[in-house]
């Protein structure tokens, strides 16, 4: 090999490692598994199909959850209406709100309840007009109405599409006895064999109703503190934190660790398609409950394509195979009948009525009233525990 | 004299203009670098300065100028722990990949003759392994039930799998130095192309083993390759937050996963920001000190 032929070699390799490296400085920014597609995004070929549609020829653009953007349900309409659909995944839902801050297009974004007041405060969605969603007035009512999808003047930000329950997933095998309480996470029996989202959200209010502090999540500083003791010995017990949903089945089939805190019955599925059997289950605190929702943010370019995607997703068919899908609760009252019976294990009383409980945001509010800790306030906690 | 006259201001003129073209074109040659180098470094970092003293409100960074965000990155003990972790990390990658790169570079070099380009050149190949998919192999090198674990295990070396191995800051050392000794060979082969192979034959004659040839020889005179060795890999590892989030456990996080979480998930990117200046200003007065202390050895 001579020095001319080296060089050529070498000046190759250096362009090619230089792209591939570029490639994977952008697919680590968040979940491993998740934001490698943020990098490549899938795309969907749209067909030469055309149709009455403002959506004809668009691509459309989603940032949020994977499986909450209808790649799969909404596949043949896209296909026969000339429809491509980009998405990206963040690592988590800060960076989803970041991404938008900064001027990034998106025409379709995830909407968590509890990110819900954090997202419209900061501006980055677009209000509803919901007279253009033909299936607003049938989705259950305590979803529809929720307060954290609205903002102080009673205007709606978001549409719920999928509900559920916050459980924690495991190895039935490995962990032949889950925990009861969070707090057996802090026992030494679960060193090094649970993830964590890298997050003070959900365990820190688990914590704290563990210790039955009453206002969660309010809670004073003392009460913080407190609760921080708990939380660092659970912490120090964990393997690692996951940095998604994915990342935390694919260490579940890995076979590094045997529980996964902060849950999806979704995972399961997932693992079963890699031949892995995971369960879930719920600790005595609470079995939490989220519900997520598709908004338009307000860089998105395709509106009117938005409004009407968001109202297909809303149908009774699609949303009925969403949550079949994402072993979900679904939000169309009329989807309840339809879906599959892998996802027919919710009970619907807790959305028919208004103003339940159970989607009581895991955060401090914005403004706190005096004498209550702040959500910086368990910001820095985390951060210390951390350290 | 009138030829004279008249032909000198027409020359004049024409070494003017000729003047005139090689600037221009010496300037429209650095121009597309100077205008990528303006846009996309100098840019975004006065952009992170500017930044970093700025204030948040509702999520948003306010242009209310303030020092709290330094005043916190450089006094709070939190991150003081974060940085020192940071570092220590950083230290020992880079000790590592200067150490193993030292020897492989001195033996494609000096001891293989003809295929040390094909050697040097497998170097450069293993650039071509994508970063995540290089960390998802090193889980399941590393996990419980990964190949290290299970080959100990059948070995009868270990009872049950050692837990260390992944989450922790073993996994993220060996995965940095893994990553990182193409940068390491890289300066060290260029600082070494220098260096006669006849010093080391001279050495060898006069009864030097070829130990202490590469020590007493090759290492003085290819310091500046070591060097650069060291920098750039320091630099690479201390900046590091995607190794740490998925290879090591929740007391391994460095700064760079706190920078990444005040821009993510603590939406305080001011502080993000100044945290990020803090790095870069801590690691360049890091840097001087030790490239100080290598160029006195070297004396």
């Amino acid at each position: 090999m001579n020095r001319r032929t080296l060089a050529i070699l070498t000046g190759l390799t250096l362009i090619l490692a230089a792209c591939g490296g570029d490639a994977a400085t952008t697919t680590t920014a968040g979940d491993t598994a998740t934001t490698a597609a943020a990098a490549d995004p899938t795309t969907t070929t749209a067909g030469d199909t055309t149709g009455a549609t403002a959506c004809d020829g668009v691509t459309l653009t989603f940032i949020g959850l994977a499986g909450e953007e209808g790649e799969a349900e909404l596949a043949d309409w896209r296909a026969e209406n000339n429809v491509a659909l980009e998405g990206s995944w963040p690592g988590d839902w800060t960076q989803l709100i970041s991404a938008i801050l900064v001027g990034q297009e998106f025409d379709l974004a995830t909407i968590p309840y509890h990110q819900g007041q954090r997202m419209i405060a900061s501006g980055i969605l677009q209000p509803l007009d919901t007279s253009r969603l033909s299936h607003w007035d049938d989705m259950v009512p305590g979803l529809r109405e929720h307060p954290s999808l609205r903002d102080p003047d009673g205007n709606v930000y978001g549409a719920p599409i999928a509900w559920g329950d916050g459980p924690y997933v495991y190895h039935p095998e490995r962990a032949p006895n889950p925990p009861a309480s969070i707090m057996d996470l802090a026992e030494p029996e679960w060193a090094n064999r649970f993830v964590m989202f890298d997050s003070p959200d959900q365990l820190v209010y688990l914590v704290a109703l563990n210790k039955g502090f009453s206002e969660v999540p309010l809670l004073t500083p003392e009460q913080l503190e407190e609760v921080g003791e708990d939380v660092a010995r659970i912490v120090a017990n964990a393997a690692a934190f996951n940095t998604g949903y994915q990342d935390a089945t694919d260490r579940l089939v890995a076979g590094d660790i045997d529980l996964a805190l902060g849950g999806w019955q979704a995972m399961l599925t997932w693992a079963a398609e890699d031949g892995v059997t995971l369960d879930f289950g719920y600790f005595d605190e609470s079995p939490g409950g989220w519900w997520d929702g598709l908004a338009i943010p307000s860089t998105a370019a395709n509106v009117d394509c938005a409004y009407e995607y968001i109202d297909l997703m809303l149908s009774p068919e699609v949303n009925a195979e969403v949550g079949t899908n994402l072993i979900s609760a679904v939000v169309n009252t009329n989807s309840i009948d339809k879906v599959g019976p892998e996802a027919d294990i919710y009970e619907y009383d807790i959305v028919m009525g208004v103003g339940e409980r159970m989607f009581e945001s895991t955060t401090p509010p914005e403004e706190v009233p005096d004498g209550y800790a702040s959500y910086q306030d368990w910001i820095d906690l985390w951060a210390a525990i951390k350290s | 004299m009138t030829s004279t006259t008249t032909t000198a201001p027409a020359s004049t003129a024409g070494a003017v203009a000729r003047r005139r073209r090689a600037r221009w074109t010496t300037v429209s040659q650095f121009a597309p670098a100077t205008g990528y180098f303006l846009a996309l470094f100098a840019a975004p970092v006065l952009l992170l300065v500017v930044y970093s003293f700025f204030s948040v409100r509702n999520f948003r960074p306010v242009p209310e100028l303030t020092l709290s965000n330094y005043v916190e990155a450089l006094t709070s003990p939190v991150f003081r722990s974060y940085f020192l972790r940071t570092f220590r990390i950083a230290a020992i990658v880079s000790g590592i990949v200067v150490l193993v790169s030292f020897p492989f570079t001195y033996a494609i070099t000096f001891v293989f003759g003809r295929r040390r380009q094909l050697l040097y050149f497998l170097v450069l190949v293993s650039l071509f392994g994508g970063y995540l998919v290089r960390i998802y192999a090193w889980r399941n090198i590393l996990g419980r039930e990964g190949v290290l674990n299970q080959s100990l295990l059948w070995g009868g070396l270990i009872e049950s799998p050692i837990g260390f191995f992944l989450n922790s800051q073993f996994a993220i050392v060996l995965a940095l130095v893994n990553f990182l000794i193409p940068m390491g060979v890289l300066p060290l082969y260029s600082s070494m192309q220098n260096i006669s192979g006849s010093l080391i034959e001279a050495a060898r004659d006069l009864g030097s083993s070829r130990f202490t040839a590469a020590v007493k020889i090759v290492l003085p005179l290819s310091m500046r390759g070591v060097r650069a060795a060291l920098g750039f890999t320091f630099i690479a590892a201390a900046a590091e937050w995607v190794t740490p989030s998925l290879l090591g456990g929740t007391g391994d996080q460095m700064i760079g996963n706190q920078i990444a979480f005040q821009f993510g998930g603590g939406l305080n990117w001011p502080l993000g920001a100044a945290l990020a200046i803090t790095l870069v200003a801590a690691m360049i007065v890091i840097l001087s000190v030790i490239m100080a202390l290598l160029r006195r050895l070297a004396r």
